[in-house]
């Protein structure tokens, strides 16, 4: 037995000595997958190149990376990937998954040197959720709500925003430390909004038309007594997604083109008021690829686990400046709709510019923004004034991207006094050198539809006087 | 409706009382009572006091009033026309959007992002005017300051 755990030993020793030797010489002859290219992808990239997720591809093994060597080399170089908008000067965020300078150097090198996989073996893969969810510790949801209805998105044509229900299956508020929607059709979604809401007095699920003239379907709002359908489009929008201002309101969450599963920071909880709702509003918007698509989208709930000290929320930006002019609501106005008080953007303008300010009237911690524009969508840049008069650039994207709206969590939570103000400055392109401007001839209006665009900036934060001791959880209760 | 819970909540810990035995289900915090600071709104004469920085005052300004709504409308600004002057100095802050685009450019932490082409100022705030304005009223420091959220020209002398 001695002997035995002698070779034992002995191998074990030399197995190390000759994988050190081995990494050391694969050091001596440049990058080599193993030891130098696998840690960055799987820091990463892998979190979106793996099964059941937007990218194309997984990159999760050497085999996986290896007839991608040369693409992946052009697309980090140009900084295409990871997709990553904000600029460095402002800010640092946590979600930053953007790659250094020696990252790329080390890609780089390493495809010019014909991407050799060295030897040894790959570090171990980060933990991810079998069924393909993106919460970052890889755990799988602990409540998933599926839309009961597979949805057929024709080939062609339009659709408008349409709303279907379903029962929202807890009964009390409910604290959520993250939530994730998946779409069930990247390519035929625009965006999906949920929200906990009560139907109208009278008025209780059944099936009619999704929208009026649109398909039949289950899971619509019809009059209780007579079974008559009633009219549901579009009442839900967008700015449910980043407007969530009640704190424990009706907001459950969003998809967006890019966006993952949204955690809230550590400590921070985000409330569903199944003690208030009882349906889960799922306010849908599809496109046309050009072929019969069919989607499912589903919601994914994490509990919160650990101790809790607050609840996240969030504020509106009122729209007040485009190009130059102050925005004036017409007389009798008691509440702006999303964008009412923009005018069309001209043919043509390379530089159209908006405004909406958010005052802050209590101390808050801010989490993090999220931004929002379609196809014109060039830049926005929020701007916090203090009650002193100094500014600060919170977070700027000088490249915003339509199709990767991705949320800007900060790494440390940023503190606004009461009195401070954040402008949310955005740009838009209608002009022949932006290459989504898919009619810089036209002039473009405010709406959901993507041919229009949209002012949407979003802030989240906790209130600091509603602030508690951390309180500490037996299995998630407080 | 489909609903699958976790592995943990099919083994049925808590017996059906919930899919999540884990969740939590305290009534969540409200916050009520009244904000730190108020959203106000008030009308002045604007006044631009030369120094490093160069500072922006409302002067002759009524008694600021709080308001909810974070817009300004037409019935607003017809009323502010005919609304007396006080006797209150307010320091404004947060000028930027409301004073000139060259004035705009020059600020050192716009100048990092803002270009001639995107300097969205309104060049509402001029020295001599009559303006209505709303903002966030913060008083510290013995000083009563205005954090701007909208100006709005009224007269191009202030008068009355």
């Amino acid at each position: 037995m001695k002997r035995a755990m002698t070779v034992s030993i002995g191998t074990l020793l030399g197995l190390t000595l000759t994988s050190v030797g081995a990494a050391a010489a694969d050091k001596a002859k440049g990058p080599t997958f193993n030891t130098d290219v696998a840690p960055i992808l799987f820091r990463s990239c892998v979190g979106c190149h793996r099964p059941n997720q937007i990218a194309p591809m997984a990159l999760l093994s050497y085999q996986d990376v290896r007839p991608w060597a040369k693409a992946i080399k052009t697309k980090v170089h140009a900084r295409e990937m990871p997709p990553w908008f904000a600029d460095p000067r402002f800010g640092k965020f946590a979600n930053d998954k953007s790659l250094t300078q020696a990252d790329i150097d080390t890609i780089v090198a390493w495809v010019d040197a014909g991407a050799p996989q060295g030897t040894g073996s790959a570090p171990p893969l980060p933990r991810f959720s079998e069924a393909g969810w993106s919460h970052p510790s890889g755990r799988e949801p602990d409540l998933i709500i599926e839309l009961p209805v597979e949805w057929k998105v024709a080939a062609e044509g339009e659709m408008p925003n349409f709303n279907l229900y379903s029962p929202l299956p807890f009964t009390e508020a409910k604290l959520v430390e993250a939530v994730q929607v998946r779409p069930g059709n990247v390519a035929a979604t625009h965006h999906i909004t949920l929200a906990a809401q009560n139907l109208p007095k009278g008025m209780a699920l059944g099936t009619g038309p999704a929208w009026p003239g649109g398909p039949i379907t289950t899971n619509v709002q019809v009059a209780a007594e007579k079974g008559a359908a009633v009219d549901n489009s579009g009442d839900a929008t967008e700015e449910d997604a980043a407007d969530e201002e009640e704190g424990a309101g009706s907001s459950i969450g969003a998809y967006i083109p890019g966006a993952s599963a949204r955690v809230a920071s550590l400590g921070v909880a985000k409330w569903i008021r199944g003690d208030r709702f009882k349906y889960v509003r799922w306010n849908l918007h599809y496109q046309a690829t050009g072929r019969p698509e069919t989607a499912r989208p589903s919601i994914g709930l994490w509990w919160q686990t650990t101790a809790v000290s607050n609840v996240e929320r969030g504020s509106r930006f009122e729209n007040q400046i485009s190009e130059g002019q102050p925005l004036v609501a017409p007389a009798g106005t008691k509440g702006l709709r999303l964008n009412q008080l923009l005018s069309p953007i001209p043919p043509n303008d390379g530089s159209w510019t908006v405004t909406g300010i958010a005052a802050i009237q209590d101390d808050v911690t801010v989490l993090g923004f999220g931004v929002h524009m379609h196809l014109r969508g060039r830049e926005m840049t929020y701007v916090a004034t203090y009650p002193d008069g100094r500014q600060e650039v919170l977070l700027r994207v000088p490249k915003y991207s339509f199709e990767w709206q991705l949320p800007y969590e900060f790494a440390q939570p940023v503190k606004l006094p009461a009195g401070s103000t954040v402008k949310a400055i955005a740009v838009y392109d209608n002009s022949v050198n932006n290459r989504m401007n898919p009619a810089p001839n036209k002039e473009v209006y405010w709406s959901e539809q993507s041919w229009d665009d949209m002012f949407l900036p979003s802030i989240r934060y906790t209130l600091d006087k509603l602030e508690t001791k951390p309180q500490t959880s037996t299995q998630g209760q407080p | 409706m489909r609903i699958r819970a976790t592995w943990a909540a099919a083994l049925g810990i808590g017996f059906g009382l919930s899919l999540a035995p884990h969740a939590q289900t305290r009534r969540p915090p409200i916050a009520s009572g009244k904000p730190k600071v108020d959203l106000v709104e008030t009308v002045g004469c604007v006044d631009r006091k030369a120094g490093n920085p160069v500072t922006w005052w409302l002067t002759r300004a009524a008694d600021p009033r709080i308001t909810t709504a974070g817009f300004v409308t037409t019935t607003d600004v017809e009323s502010a026309k005919s609304l007396p002057l006080g006797t209150n100095a307010l320091q404004l802050i947060g000028v930027s959007d409301f004073v000139d685009a060259e004035a705009l450019l020059q600020e050192p932490e716009r100048s990092r992002f803002t270009t001639s082409e995107t300097a969205n100022a309104t060049g509402q705030l001029r020295a001599g005017r009559k303006v209505l304005v709303k903002g966030l009223f913060i008083e510290a420091d013995g000083q009563k300051r205005i954090n701007l959220t909208q100006v709005i020209s009224l007269a191009a002398i202030c008068g009355s």
